[in-house]
């Protein structure tokens, strides 16, 4: 798969135009993120890790000397990889600039996300890809599939098989076996063993984190606005960039923040703007191009159901069994099932979940956003059209692709999609 | 980074104090404080496991000793659990006796003894259902002991497969067969039931069933690796089960806040897998369901599960409960 010639001919000064490039990219989009009005007090922090992993270039495992273990999807139980003493880090990558090199090995008509991946991994210099002692890539839709072979060459890769069809409990059984050779994997790595006790402390850690962002995503779909959307995306983002406690601390701070602002009646603006829901291919960091349109074009974004925002760190583990086959089989569980990935076969429940977030967050209006390539979510289009249709949402396919191109095009679009809604 | 957080003595920072009790949005996106809004729910996710098992054990010490307190007078009244009727101690009988002996029911009994006994019963099982087995039932109660064993020694259990309940369904209908239809051929399921180890056991009437205790020891053990693996072949269970649509009690669903995030079916002991496929019907109790309040419990999602006694939902699920309980269990292990 791996072309030596590309590799030889890769010179200095093009990794230099890379790294320029990518730093340019991670620079103009915190600069926008910076420039919205109402940015909250304790975004700083937020803003800080980014920059440090996108623009310094320095991952914070420097100083503490962990392993980490880079993971390709949201589907790899983060607790596992914490007990066995190491740390995840989301690798899916939003970084036009590795698209431009990922292009030469990876077909043209694959999602720009993967070929981004490939080409952060093809240059080497970004500190968060060399500083991984593993990948984890779920094999979840066909790009993903590749990818993980791809990626072998660069270092070692565990391929971790989801199940195709959620209902299925062989799928289920043969996941959780799965998960106990990653644990193995990376204990390997790590040199330790994990423990039942290990792996209850990381699920009770994690289950503080998750009680923060539970409270700031119903902040965030508060009635009047708090925080804009595209912030709340770049918080989402920034959580595998830090030490998780501290990132949980961070978060309440800015929760407490915002609660406040709420008991003053200090919102971000009085009047009533259209309120946008974001669905569909993941929202990388970099690449916070919709969610900021929207709100440039005056919608605000209230919730999303991407993978990147909320729906990964949405769902609590619930142990109803406290051995260590139990916790395992919780984690599967947690990790899988109530993901609305649209590769499973059979996925009504995303719908479901969509118009109960309607429901809850009042929502006007759905962008739905498809990657240029990302073809399983463009196979769930039509019937959500349909059942949003049927609920008097207004909705618009948005396809876009890892590059400053299409954004006029989207902008017009946009404009037009809010302006209709405020007519209403 | 790190370092100037640990400076600030940041991760002393205690974040169990996160007051989550603080926010809450109620449906229509307005923000209230939650304590008003949930005041009834949020006692009933600490109290509805406690009930059940200070329910049980009252039960449990009614059916061994409740004669010799309060005498005979309810005597008569028939209950669908297996409590053993071999123990004449007990404050109530037993429905099993006479439905595993259908012929001396039939031809001893009088007409109004007869209506007595299938009118009592049937208005049990149409108000209470499978409630028995879950908040009654002795031989429930000697299972979850068991389970409850091997949740403080945290030791693997067998997740149940799909493979293994259809093989338990088919052992149920069978079962259900042998006590019907055994005592017209000479024979009869007391001599093999296991329900021994309840009552009889405890209140020291010994009798000579051998095959009964072997496979009373059988399932103490089976129920050990497996919660309340009785429950899935029980026969009376079985017959219970078959009135759950004209039951008071029901299992609610919300569909649409469902996220399908299967909490409800690991933590079922049935291991009901409809309760977290279903998509559309808002009713989700099958005849296996015994409302023991676990999938309540462990679900996560707002107003997504509930248990109702008629159309009165009274027992809901809420991501304030969930995190509370999670809260609660953490402080416990220290």
């Amino acid at each position: 798969m791996k072309s030596p010639s590309i590799d030889q001919c890769l010179e200095e000064r093009q990794k230099e135009r890379f790294l320029n490039k990518s730093r340019q990219l991670a620079v103009k989009y915190l600069n926008k993120l910076e420039e919205l009005p109402g940015t909250p007090n304790n975004f700083t922090y937020f803003r800080k890790i980014l920059k440090k992993a996108f623009i310094e270039n320095d991952t914070f495992i420097r100083s503490t000397n962990e392993k980490i273990i880079g993971t390709y999807c949201v589907m790899v139980p983060q607790e596992i990889i914490y007990a066995a003493g190491a740390r995840p880090v989301q690798l899916c990558s939003g970084n036009y600039a590795g698209v431009h090199f990922g292009d030469d090995i990876v077909p043209r008509d694959s999602c720009p996300l993967v070929k981004a991946v490939v080409g952060n991994n093809m240059v080497s210099g970004s500190s968060i890809y060399d500083d991984c002692s593993m990948y984890i890539v779920p094999i979840t839709c066909d790009c993903k599939k590749k990818m993980a072979g791809i990626l072998k060459d660069y270092k070692e890769t565990l391929e971790l098989h989801v199940p195709i069809n959620k209902l299925d409990d062989t799928g289920m059984d043969y996941y959780v076996k799965e998960l106990y050779i990653m644990m193995e994997k990376i204990g390997r790595i790590t040199g330790k063993k994990v423990t039942r006790i290990d792996l209850e402390h990381q699920i009770d850690e994690m289950a503080v984190v998750q009680d923060e962002i539970y409270r700031f995503i119903q902040l965030k779909g508060n009635r009047n606005l708090l925080i804009r959307g595209s912030h709340a995306m770049a918080v989402m983002n920034s959580f595998s960039y830090d030490d998780k406690t501290c990132w949980a601390a961070n978060l309440k701070l800015l929760n407490n923040e915002l609660e406040v602002k709420l008991k003053q009646k200090n919102y971000i603006t009085k009047k009533k703007l259209p309120r946008i829901l974001i669905t569909g291919s993941p929202i990388a960091f970099p690449n916070l191009k919709i969610p900021l349109l929207i709100e440039e074009m005056g919608g605000v974004v209230v919730a999303d159901e991407t993978c990147m925002g909320d729906r990964g760190l949405y769902d609590p583990v619930a142990v109803c069994d406290t051995s260590m086959d139990g916790l395992m089989r919780a984690l599967a569980n947690r990790y899988v099932l109530p993901c609305s990935c649209p590769i499973f076969t059979e996925n009504r429940q995303r719908i479901e979940r969509i118009k109960q977030m309607v429901h809850d967050y009042q929502v006007d209006g759905v962008i739905y956003h498809v990657l240029r390539g990302c073809l399983v979510y463009d196979f769930e289009y039509q019937e959500m059209e349909k059942v949003l249709g049927e609920l008097g949402i207004s909705m618009i396919r948005v396809e876009s692709d890892y590059n400053e191109e299409d954004v006029e095009q989207i902008k017009i679009r946009m404009e037009a999609f809010v302006e209709m809604i405020k007519f209403r | 980074m790190v370092d100037q957080y640990k400076k600030s003595g940041y991760n002393k920072y205690d974040l169990r104090l996160v007051d989550t009790n603080l926010i809450f949005m109620n449906l229509n996106g307005e923000y209230k404080g939650i304590k008003k809004i949930l005041k009834k729910e949020s006692r009933m996710y600490k109290w509805f496991q406690r009930f059940r098992w200070i329910f049980m054990t009252a039960s449990f010490l009614f059916f061994v000793f409740g004669l010799q307190i309060f005498g005979r007078w309810i005597h008569n009244i028939d209950l669908p659990v297996f409590a053993c009727p071999a123990n004449s101690d007990q404050i109530v009988h037993c429905a099993c006796f006479y439905l595993s002996h259908l012929d001396k029911l039939f031809l001893r009994s009088s007409v109004i003894e007869l209506a007595v006994y299938f009118s009592t019963l049937f208005l049990f099982i149409v108000i209470f259902g499978r409630t028995f087995c879950g908040f009654i039932c002795p031989m429930g109660y000697m299972q979850d002991i068991a389970y409850k064993i091997k949740e403080i020694l945290h030791i693997d259990g067998i997740s149940r497969k799909e493979k293994l309940m259809e093989v338990l369904k088919v052992a149920k209908y069978l079962i259900v067969l042998v006590f019907l239809g055994m005592t017209f051929f000479g024979f009869n399921f007391c001599r093999i039931c296991p329900a021994v180890i309840t009552s009889p056991m405890f209140a020291g009437f010994n009798h000579a069933i051998t095959v009964g205790y072997l496979l009373a020891i059988l399932m103490f053990v089976l129920s050990f690796f497996m919660r309340r693996f009785w429950c899935n072949i029980c026969p009376l269970g079985y017959l219970v089960g078959i009135f759950h649509k004209i039951s008071f009690f029901k299992i609610k669903k919300d569909c649409q806040a469902c996220t399908s995030c299967g909490a409800c079916y690991e933590a079922c002991p049935m291991r009901i897998k409809s309760i977290y496929t279903e998509k559309s019907k808002k009713d989700v109790t099958t005849s296996e369901c015994i409302f023991c309040g676990e999938c309540v419990k462990s679900c996560p999602e707002n107003n997504a599960l509930a248990i109702s006694f008629c159309n009165k939902k009274f027992y809901i699920s809420s991501r304030e409960d969930f995190m509370r309980l999670k809260r609660e269990r953490k402080k416990k292990r220290g």
